[in-house]
């Protein structure tokens, strides 16, 4: 008489054994696929990190090309970024609404001359016609010295004294430029974004003022978001 | 409806004892040329013909339907158990064939009178089944018989190395045909099963038989017809288990399990777990 149950398990045994050799393939099939997988993803996320660096250095030398600085250093704020980037993209519309925007405001004989102001040679002239000569002279040579030292104390400076030369295109380069060297002062924000305000960017003001808030709890950037909101700062 | 199942199994299962019976023959095709070819080498001035093949090809059935087919015509012996000791082989051929019962000891040369003072009408056929389990001594006499022309010798050898020398050896020249017996293909192996079922008239059972079922035991069986034997009858024995314990709804019903041809398998020790 045969045992059926005890064949039962021989034959239970037989088909796990049979079936091993399929199995054991299948996974190594699916670990090999399943490590692929993973080595893919990892080469492609550093690739795409590969990619994206140089956009970040481009990004933030477009700007650069405009002013009398050729140094180049990284901006260690992120919302900067941003507003740069989306400045980059329409920074010919802003050249162009400069010249609407100065043209009610200065002499119309003087216009032309202020709309030179990306040119490099122009400055010495503006300068000349609008302030004082010792006042440009003192410029020339603090952008000389800055040239040298790449303090941004002396960025921030020219920022600030274009901003009172109502020259915002240069305080918004100067400030962008102290900003890249030194992110953490306070002033060359509140310096770019008031230029930006006068540059006709008020929303790129707000939103980098929000930004800036955001990350740094600043008092005097929020003195300045609540002004530009309200309308006291014009 | 159960008993009458288990009927059908336990018959089933029958029909693969493994016996050696004329009536169970059954007609291959290729089976069929052989065994003409057989009949047809008996009516030739022979000496003796060899039947070879591995174990389980069907000798001893060709020549028990052999024995069946013209011992109504001819003067034919079967000797399907050899008779390993020499003075026993000659006086039961002496007694058999000649009609001279010999008492005491009976040697070659005495028997080989016996054969000479004979005066038989025809030539008598001797079949010999297993001749590879007789002494090279006691075959080289039987050869020696076949030479005198006064008795044809049909015998089967089972094929190996060892045997096919035997074969080269002692009958390469004496042999007037040699047929060679084999395993059964997968088609010829469903035309076996199926018609040795139907020929119990059990067509049932005759018709589970999938073709997938026929690879999977020849797989096991390799086409041997006794190893087919062996695997079928216990696969039915099985299939009647498991209806006495009401558990062959566990099976699809109406075509043979595989699980079950492969436990059978397992059980005959075709394979091992």
């Amino acid at each position: 008489m045969i045992d059926i149950v005890e064949l039962e398990k021989n034959w239970l045994r037989y088909k796990i054994k049979s079936y091993l050799p399929h199995f054991i393939i299948f996974m190594s099939l699916s670990i090999i696929t399943f490590l692929g997988l993973i080595f893919f993803d990892i080469f492609s996320s550093n690739t795409a990190v590969q990619k994206t660096a140089p956009l970040k250095k481009e990004t933030v030398s477009i700007p650069i090309l405009h002013t009398e600085t050729t140094q180049e250093t990284q901006l260690k704020l992120q919302p900067s970024l941003n507003f740069v980037k989306k400045m980059q993209d329409e920074r010919y519309t802003y050249h162009k609404e400069v010249k609407k925007i100065y043209h009610p405001q200065v002499a119309p004989k003087k216009a032309p001359q202020i709309a030179k102001v990306a040119q490099h040679k122009s400055i010495k002239k503006t300068n000349i016609q609008i302030t004082s000569k010792n006042t440009a002279q003192n410029l020339q040579s603090i952008i000389h010295r800055f040239k040298e030292s790449n303090d941004p104390r002396l960025s921030l400076f020219l920022a600030k004294k274009y901003y009172e030369q109502k020259n915002y295109q240069q305080s918004y380069n100067y400030a962008l430029i102290t900003n890249k060297i030194n992110s953490k002062i306070d002033e060359s924000w509140i310096v770019f974004c008031k230029s930006l305000v006068h540059l006709g960017k008020k929303k790129f003001a707000i939103k980098v003022l929000q930004d800036y808030i955001q990350a740094t709890q600043s008092s005097t950037a929020n003195i300045l978001l609540s002004n530009i909101k309200s309308g006291k700062f014009r | 409806m159960d008993s009458m199942q288990t009927t059908i199994y336990s018959s089933s299962k029958n029909v693969f004892l493994d016996t050696v019976n004329a009536n169970d023959y059954i007609q291959l095709d290729r089976v069929s040329t052989i065994y003409q070819s057989l009949k047809d080498s008996i009516n030739k001035p022979l000496k003796m013909i060899l039947l070879y093949g591995k174990p389980g090809t069907g000798k001893s059935m060709f020549l028990s339907k052999l024995h069946k087919d013209i011992s109504s015509s001819q003067v034919v012996y079967l000797y399907s158990t050899p008779i390993l000791d020499e003075s026993e082989f000659y006086k039961t051929l002496a007694q058999d064939i000649f009609d001279t019962k010999y008492h005491g000891e009976l040697n070659f040369t005495q028997f080989m009178k016996i054969v000479q003072a004979s005066n038989l009408a025809s030539i008598p056929i001797v079949l010999l089944d297993e001749a590879q389990l007789y002494s090279d001594i006691l075959m080289e006499k039987i050869r020696l018989l076949s030479d005198t022309r006064t008795v044809k010798f049909v015998i089967t050898l089972h094929k190996t190395e060892k045997e096919d020398l035997i074969a080269k050896e002692h009958f390469q020249t004496r042999i007037w045909e040699t047929i060679e017996l084999e395993n059964a293909s997968i088609a010829e192996l469903k035309i076996y099963i199926q018609k040795k079922l139907m020929k119990a008239n059990c067509f049932d059972t005759a018709s589970m038989f999938t073709d997938k079922n026929i690879k999977l035991i020849h797989k096991f069986s390799a086409g041997n017809y006794r190893d087919t034997n062996k695997l079928l009858y216990t696969l039915f024995e099985l299939y009647a288990i498991y209806e006495k314990n009401h558990r062959l709804s566990s099976f699809k019903m109406g075509i043979i399990s595989n699980k079950l041809i492969e436990m059978a398998a397992l059980h005959t020790g075709f394979i091992h777990d």
